[in-house]
């Protein structure tokens, strides 16, 4: 808030801010977007021999690593750059209390077939999992052991599951209402559009977390216009939403087109989100970004609708590429005997489970030891 | 006068291509867990404790390495508190510091002296 408040002070004296990453790298997340593509470097070690100074840190690894996987879309934990992954994407599960990961498997547009609940509960219960409900419409399972990812990854995958990708600054979910296949109101297919939105972008990677939604009325109860992008269907077609976010500051979404078909609405889609991506800095959700942005909605929605920067064939082509090379890096991983060895507590004793992880009981599950009374040996 | 020594008591660890480049593994030792980082950029290797004092959870040797300015530090992965990995001081402004071992590597092996 500060730094917000020198920035603008700044600014309004005419001086030109540039927020550059931190001591290893005197660049923009923007400039050094641009360099590591120049360059064509693939791993951190190399951008950092080539465009950075010192030996890293927790700040530039993870934003470096997210320039590479929005650039090449490869496996995150190869060419030596899982560890400079952040907490989460280090062993592609959301760290929890006790050191214990959760694993949540894609359920596009919120859909699950019943045979597939089953097989999660199967899950859960063989590996003696948490379960719950999650905002994004779909299940998380708490309490994995670090050394149990793989074999719980290895029966997910078998039974046709693939990442949600909950443990990166990746798409998210794409929620969905039940729309016109079900429901009295629905004007179109929302879980269809839901669907093919989340297969589109699954796993692709941004400065931060992306949720959307698509809503088949006006009543909006998939809740669109509090996403990053959002969907609404109207008479003609569907309205698109950009820029909302939940979070500590919520902020609703603004209206970038209206009563577009649905391949209109994935082209406006693909040139926002790499526009976002080549310019936001590090860790800055879409409303933010918007918020920082001069000319605001109406800049945007030329750039992106009108093509004023003459940018949208290439973003388009750019983020074809990356749909295009997109595989599973769970199904990669456990592929991989050189990355699944990675998954073990102790590395003299890989078949031994971290002794100090404790649970307690709460209404039939199990939940972490209360980290406040924790005892270690 | 005499000289009094003291020997250093070397445990062995494991083999240098169970580490990770440019990152930590944790191991059971004595009874303890030891987090062990090996800075390759920096040729150089460091072993703490695994517990991060900040919430007293197992998990240092899962952190992000860097440096800051010249000083070699670790990042605690649950809440970004940092430690010198040389000195185990706390470079985040808490009173907590980590206790650090010595680490030699001899024909492939990682030995570390539990003893400090």
């Amino acid at each position: 808030m500060v730094k917000d408040l020198i920035a603008h002070t700044m600014k309004q004296q005419g001086k030109y801010i540039r927020t550059t990453i931190c001591e290893h790298f005197n660049y923009s997340r923007q400039e050094l977007f641009d360099l590591v593509k120049i360059h064509q470097l693939k791993s951190y070690d190399e951008v950092l021999d080539t465009v950075g100074k010192g030996d890293g840190c927790e700040t530039c690894k993870p934003v470096v690593a997210s320039i590479l996987a929005s650039l090449w879309n490869e496996m995150i934990l190869s060419r030596g750059n899982d560890v400079v992954q952040d907490s989460n994407d280090r062993f592609l599960a959301n760290i929890q209390r006790g050191g214990t990961y959760s694993v949540v498997p894609r359920v596009p547009g919120g859909e699950i077939h019943p045979d597939k609940l089953i097989i999660l509960g199967q899950v859960a219960k063989k590996y003696g999992l948490y379960s719950k409900i999650t905002g994004g419409q779909r299940i998380d399972l708490f309490g994995a052991h670090l050394n149990d990812l793989p074999a719980i990854w290895e029966e997910l995958i078998a039974a046709g599951f693939e990442s949600g990708h909950a443990y990166g600054k990746a798409l998210r979910t794409v929620k969905s209402c039940v729309g016109s296949t079900w429901c009295r109101f629905g004007l179109h297919d929302s879980v269809t559009f839901a669907i093919q939105i989340e297969e589109r972008y699954r796993g692709l990677r941004a400065p931060h977390k992306l949720k959307s939604a698509v809503s088949g009325c006006i009543r909006e109860c998939a809740e669109a216009q509090s996403k990053d992008f959002g969907i609404i269907a109207t008479e003609k077609g569907w309205n698109l939403y950009v820029c909302g976010n939940g979070g500590s500051k919520p902020q609703h979404a603004q209206l970038l087109a209206s009563d577009i078909d649905s391949a209109t609405c994935v082209s406006y889609i693909d040139r926002f989100l790499m526009f976002y991506i080549r310019t936001a800095d590090p860790l800055t959700r879409t409303a933010t970004w918007l918020n920082k942005m001069e000319g605001s909605i109406d800049y945007l929605r030329n750039v992106v609708v009108n093509d004023s920067l003459g940018m949208a064939q290439t973003w388009e082509e750019e983020m074809q590429r990356l749909v295009d090379a997109y595989e599973c890096e769970w199904k990669a991983a456990v592929k991989n005997p050189a990355i699944r060895k990675r998954f073990v507590h102790f590395v003299n004793a890989p078949d031994e489970k971290d002794e100090t992880v404790r649970f307690e009981t709460l209404r039939g599950q199990k939940k972490a030891a209360d980290w406040n009374t924790a005892v270690t040996l | 006068m005499e000289t009094l020594t003291t020997s250093t008591t070397w445990k062995l660890a494991c083999r240098v291509e169970d580490t990770v480049e440019n990152g930590g593994v944790c191991l059971k030792l004595d009874n303890q867990q030891i987090a062990l980082f090996h800075f390759k950029r920096r040729n150089e290797w460091y072993a703490t404790q695994n517990e991060c004092p900040h919430k007293r959870q197992m998990i240092l040797s899962r952190g992000i390495i860097g440096s800051a300015g010249d000083r070699p530090k670790v990042a605690c992965p649950f809440h970004k508190k940092t430690f010198a990995l040389d000195t185990g001081k706390c470079l985040s402004g808490d009173e907590c510091a980590i206790k650090t071992y010595a680490v030699k590597v001899e024909d492939g092996w990682v030995y570390i002296a539990l003893n400090n």
